[in-house]
């Protein structure tokens, strides 16, 4: 478990890259990320967060296709490295983990 | 379809990391597409341009490494590598890295103290608060630039101007250097005369910014009877006690005075107004008589100082002070027959440019300070040559480097980095060494500037040490690394070097420089020496040695005046003996306007004049022409007056049949005569800085004890010195005995001339050593590569005395050229700096040929050192390699 340091945002955003599997980049992330949580994220925080991931080695990326309402621009499309879809299960293994240890009364009820 | 705000995306374009600007730019046109359609062009713009802001973070503006184009130079690897092969370099050539080193931290060394020295004289009166607003005022006659002012000068100038904010003054009694101090305390008495005392009015503080350690500056001399002294003093008479409140006798040649302490403060700035103490001007000895001065005209003895208002343009001010004067002081002047004008003085500029007659004590030079620094400069420019001639010179043995480096991809930008930051080491190593130097000749420095330095008591001095050292080695380093770095790789790995004519010449222009500089500081170093031994040796018109000077400085002194000198005169090594006001060699300014019988008051002369007691001419062996001196066989020499030759040429007579005529000076509207008794043949009063005045002598127009002058026969001085101290302890023993020669009091007024000579030798010392060190270097390494040839030419019957020859025959040239241009160099020089004085030598040739020689001699000493040694090789050792 020593190896995945993961923020919370950067954990959601490479759960985010899998989500949207072949065509994961800045601005489809963001819109996805405000579509399944609710959150409202910059442009540039998703960036900075796929460009950590990527040095992490979680990410690999390559150019995609050019549109035109991008100006003639390229994107950047992000996939799930074998060391990101590792961590991903690591994390919610440890987390399925400690669900199970948790006994059936311990947490108050949230719902009625 | 519009596109987004175009400057939002220049600024991102400047400032997103090239590699990521494509991926970020087209995520935000996508972004920008779908505002537009969501919220309208306007909103949309506005969120561009937030999104745009939003991505000044450090991973969009960092740059990616570009492949082949980065600065090898700065990479690490190739820094450990440079850094390397520069060390190699330095342990390689021991002799010529300790030439550079020891040069160039020698030259560092003498720079940097006297950058300590310059910044020292630079710091008078820099931190009085408003400094820019504070003025003195001086007096201009026709003859003379007078630092002080008659005493209402200051008040009429505060009520006439609205201008003034507010005005001081400080008064330095004339012939009044020292004062006797007196505390007394559990029956104990510390006693000693304490110089630089002066009586300063109430306000002096307010103008005047002096750090406080005791006592309020406000209020410090606002009460009559107080005194304000420096830490020095306060330790020395009170240890650390605080003296607030205490009293100290003052001990005047007319009375005892108490006066209570009400401040001391720190001596940590200087300034041109360097006191030990202050006294205040309202008091129970000098006070009445400060208060009775209302006359413009006379007793010019008030330096005064004024503080204008914020925004009052000096030079208007100034404008207006003709007017003032003659407002006030009009009838003074005209009743005496003079003329004058008052000018201001920016104090902040006064220690530094002001070189009046009857300044508080001597200032500095401005033209002294050029000097030692275009010295400082001069030395540091020598040791630099030093290392261009030897890197040059020795390129030789880089070049394969420089050819290695090129044919690997080095870059000439990388190359001439490479050999600066050598260069730069060499500075900083020399630096270590010279801060070494620096704590060691301090002392000696201090000693010989006679001021307090010390290496880091000045935090911008620190960014001098780094900014010299950093141009020591960009000065030193430029030439010789766009040298090396423009060989062409391919000549010189094929072994080919040709050392080009204009590099050859260069090194040569170099050495002829250094050894310029080098000529004309020894023919300065000569000609200093020669003026002051002619200062010292010249005579004076009278007999300065055997004089011991004796000053009567307290009440009891003067009082039991006649018992000593009774007392004394019974020593039969003591000649003779009198008393006087003054004596040669210190300041005379006690003066008064005489004209002659049959002229007026306008036609007056300045005579300057000393009140002396009867033997006083025969004590100090001035040569009488016509009449007697002062005797007490003339009981009506009350009104007798002798004058010395020019005086009475001044007035008008004739000197053969001046004795027996009447001259006259006005004194509070009444006329005086006085009649001329004897004429002295002219000496000098004062030092030769001046010509010789018009000087008389009288038995009555003021103090005539103030100090006793003793002509005395003997060898064995301190036995006499004992007798006299018995003396004087027999008769005066409340008042300690102190003395002085008068011959090293004339000394005195040369001390400026002796510190400069002594730090003009010094220099010229360090200049030859740095210029021979120099010099030594360039010979070894042409006596090394020219090893082969001089094998070959003993081998075919060269004898040692021949191939000495060759080898020196250049360097000497190159000495000769130098001493060619030093000659005319150092000649106007040297005038220039003659002009100072009244009496000088005349510079002679054979100066400049001695000059010339000593140059000569020293550099064929260090070239022979080398030649020699070159030329007694075994021909089968050089011959044998290869």
């Amino acid at each position: 478990m020593k190896r995945t340091y993961l923020g919370e945002f950067e954990e959601i955003v490479l759960l985010t890259v899998a989500v949207l599997n072949d065509a994961a980049y800045g601005v489809a992330i963001t819109d996805e990320l405000d579509r399944q949580t609710g959150r409202s994220v910059s442009i540039s925080a998703v960036h900075a967060a796929l460009h950590r991931l990527e040095e992490k080695g979680m990410l690999s990326s390559h150019m995609g296709d050019a549109t035109a309402e991008r100006g003639g621009r390229r994107k950047r499309l992000f996939t799930v490295t074998a060391l990101g879809s590792r961590a991903l299960h690591d994390i919610r293994a440890m987390r399925d983990q400690l669900w199970n240890s948790i006994s059936p009364n311990a947490l108050p009820a949230i719902s009625i | 379809m519009k596109p987004p705000p175009r400057y939002a995306d220049r600024l991102l374009e400047w400032f997103c990391a090239p590699h990521l600007l494509e991926e970020v730019q087209g995520d935000l046109y996508e972004r920008f597409v779908r505002d537009v359609r969501d919220v309208g062009s306007q909103r949309a713009n506005e969120r561009y341009w937030v999104n745009v802001l939003r991505f000044v973070r450090p991973f969009a503006l960092k740059r990616q490494p570009i492949e082949y184009s980065s600065p090898f130079s700065l990479s690490p690897v190739m820094l450990s590598n440079h850094f390397k092969i520069a060390w190699r370099n330095l342990v390689k050539n021991k002799v010529y890295s300790a030439i550079n080193i020891f040069g160039l931290a020698v030259g560092l060394a003498t720079c940097l103290l006297i950058t300590l020295y310059v910044f020292d004289e630079l710091s008078y009166d820099k931190h009085h608060k408003d400094v820019n607003r504070l003025y003195r005022v001086a007096t201009e006659t026709k003859q003379e630039n007078w630092a002080a002012t008659a005493a209402p000068t200051a008040l009429g100038l505060k009520n006439d101007f609205p201008e003034v904010e507010q005005v001081t003054r400080l008064l330095k009694v004339p012939n009044m250097d020292k004062m006797l101090l007196r505390y007394t305390h559990n029956h104990q008495q510390k006693q000693f005369f304490e110089t630089n005392g002066y009586y300063v009015d109430s306000t002096f503080f307010e103008l005047f910014t002096y750090p406080f350690k005791y006592g309020n500056p406000q209020k410090a001399i606002n009460q009559p009877n107080t005194l304000v002294i420096s830490e020095t003093l306060s330790s020395k008479l009170f240890g650390e006690e605080n003296p607030v409140g205490k009293v100290i006798n003052v001990g005047l040649p007319f009375g005892d005075y108490n006066y209570t302490v009400s401040g001391v403060f720190r001596d940590t700035h200087k300034s041109h107004i360097d006191a030990h103490f202050f006294l205040s001007m309202q008091n129970g000895d000098i006070g009445n008589w400060v208060n009775q001065q209302k006359n413009w005209a006379t007793n010019n003895i008030f330096y005064t100082y004024i503080k204008l208002k914020d925004g009052v343009n000096a030079q208007a001010f100034e404008a207006k002070l003709p007017a003032f004067l003659n407002r006030h002081g009009a009838a003074d002047l005209k009743a005496l027959g003079v003329s004058k004008e008052l000018a201001l003085q920016a104090v902040p500029d006064i220690y530094l440019t002001s070189s009046m007659d009857n300044e508080i004590s001597a200032n500095g030079s401005m033209t002294y300070l050029y000097v030692f620094g275009s010295i400082a400069a001069f030395l540091l420019l020598i040791a630099c040559i030093n290392f261009m001639n030897l890197s040059t010179a020795r390129s030789e043995k880089r070049a394969k480097e420089v050819g290695i480096r090129k044919a690997m991809g080095a870059i000439r930008a990388s190359l001439v980095s490479q050999f600066l930051g050598e260069s730069l080491l060499m500075s900083l190593l020399a630096l270590f060494l010279s801060l070494g130097f620096i704590q060691l000749l301090l002392p000696v420095f201090n000693s010989l500037t006679q001021k307090n330095l010390a290496l880091f008591q000045n935090p911008i001095f620190v960014i001098w040490i780094a900014a010299i050292t950093l141009l020591t080695g960009l000065l030193s380093g430029l030439y010789p690394a766009f040298y090396l770095s423009s060989f062409r790789p391919i000549t010189v790995l094929k072994g080919k070097l040709i050392n080009s004519i204009s590099a050859t010449a260069l090194r040569k222009g170099l050495v002829v420089f250094q050894f310029t500089v080098s000529i004309v500081l020894i023919l300065g170093a000569i000609v200093i020496w020669q003026q002051l031994s002619f200062v010292q040796n010249q005579h004076l018109g009278f007999n300065k040695s055997q004089k011991i000077v004796v000053p009567l400085q307290s009440n009891q002194a003067t009082g039991n005046y006649t018992a000593f000198k009774d007392e004394v005169l019974k020593n039969p090594n003591v000649v003779a003996a009198a008393s006087g006001s003054t004596y040669p060699g210190i300041p005379s300014d006690n003066d008064l306007l005489f004209y002659a019988e049959g002229k007026t008051v306008h036609e007056a002369v300045d005579i300057n004049f000393a009140t002396v007691e009867n033997d006083y001419v025969e004590t100090l062996g001035f040569k009488l022409l016509y009449g007697r001196a002062f005797s007490k066989n003339f009981t009506a020499d009350s009104t007798s007056i002798i004058l010395n030759e020019v005086a009475v040429n001044q007035l008008g007579f004739d000197p053969k049949t001046a004795v027996g005529k009447h001259i006259y000076f006005e004194w509070q509207n009444v006329r005086h005569p006085m009649q001329i008794v004897g004429v002295v043949r002219n000496y000098n009063y004062e030092s030769l800085h001046q010509e010789i005045k018009p000087y008389g002598l009288t038995t009555t127009i003021g103090d005539k004890h103030r100090y006793f002058i003793a002509s005395v026969q003997t060898t064995a001085y301190a036995k006499l010195l004992a007798d006299m101290e018995q003396s004087w302890k027999k008769v005066n023993p409340d008042t300690p005995f102190s003395y002085s020669f008068l011959d090293q009091d004339f000394q005195r007024n040369y001390e400026k001339e002796q510190r400069t000579s002594s730090i003009v030798l010094y220099f010229t010392l360090i200049a030859i050593v740095i210029a021979c060190l120099g010099l030594f270097g360039l010979v070894a390494f042409s006596a090394e590569q020219r090893t082969k040839e001089i094998g070959i030419r003993k081998v075919l019957g060269a004898s040692v005395p021949s191939i000495v020859a060759l080898l020196s025959k250049e360097f000497v040239r190159l000495v000769v050229v130098a001493n060619l241009i030093a000659v005319p160099i150092a000649w106007y020089g040297m005038n220039q700096w003659l002009h100072d004085f009244a009496y000088k030598v005349t510079i002679e040739w054979w100066v400049f040929a001695l000059a010339g020689l000593l140059a000569l001699s020293t550099a064929l000493l260090t070239v022979s050192f080398q030649s020699i040694k070159a030329a007694l090789m075994n021909p089968v050792k050089s011959l044998r390699s290869e």
